[in-house]
């Protein structure tokens, strides 16, 4: 790595180093600057500060289920009729963790709710219910968590 | 596309739908399966066109243990 200017970095010259394949290790240091003045921070210290969702997924069960966009979801399971489970690519710290849903209303909005259940550090289970009977629809999860 | 089905303890079928980035993070759909499918659980690999998309009935699905042949959840 060389420096172009004092205590500047010239990303243009970054050579010879190594990609990272995942995210950095918490230990792992990044540089910033405090006015011109170079300094470190421990990656999980940014992770403590900067809050991002640790999942999302957007899937529908009208005819055959389909994902159409997600984040940390290794893969959802179709349980039954409007009863999902979304399975993380990376388990979450906890089960303490929040998740945000919506579900698109396919005959009308009485008796509809989203029921979260079995919440666990791998997976959560989502049962969406119209007039009291679960039903297929089109859903958005989003979770915040450690 | 492939999906992976298995017997639930009520006797009815749970089919797991994989995401990309599961099946690349994962290392391939039989990586896959042998984690998200329960523990113990026989499992068949499948392709979408094999799962009914009416599902008018869903929750009647059902489906022979003998047929689930490509491996048990870890």
């Amino acid at each position: 790595m060389a420096l172009s200017k004092a205590g500047l970095v010239d990303v243009t010259a970054i050579t010879g180093e190594t990609a990272l394949a995942s995210a950095p290790a918490a230990t792992d240091e990044l540089l910033i600057s405090d006015a011109g003045t170079l300094k470190r921070i421990d990656f999980s210290l940014t992770e403590d500060t900067v809050r991002h969702a640790k999942c999302w997924c957007k899937w529908e069960s009208i005819g055959t289920p389909a994902i159409e966009g997600s984040f940390n979801a290794a893969s959802i399971t179709d349980n039954g009729t409007g009863d999902t489970t979304i399975n993380f690519t990376t388990n979450l710290g906890d089960t303490h963790y929040a998740v945000a849903t919506s579900s698109v209303t396919q005959s009308n909005n009485n008796g509809k709710s989203d029921n979260l259940t079995d919440t666990a550090v791998d997976s959560f289970r989502l049962v969406y219910f119209e007039n009291g009977s679960a039903t297929d629809a089109r859903y958005r999860a989003i979770v915040f968590g450690n | 596309m492939k999906m992976i089905i298995y017997k639930k303890d009520d006797g009815g079928v749970a089919i797991v739908i994989p995401t990309n980035e599961g099946l690349e993070k994962l290392g391939g759909i039989d990586n896959l399966a042998k984690r998200d499918v329960p523990t113990g659980k026989k499992y068949k690999i499948v392709d979408e066109s094999e799962i009914l998309s009416d599902r008018t009935f869903r929750n009647a699905w059902e489906i022979d243990e003998s047929e689930l042949t490509d491996g048990v959840g870890d």
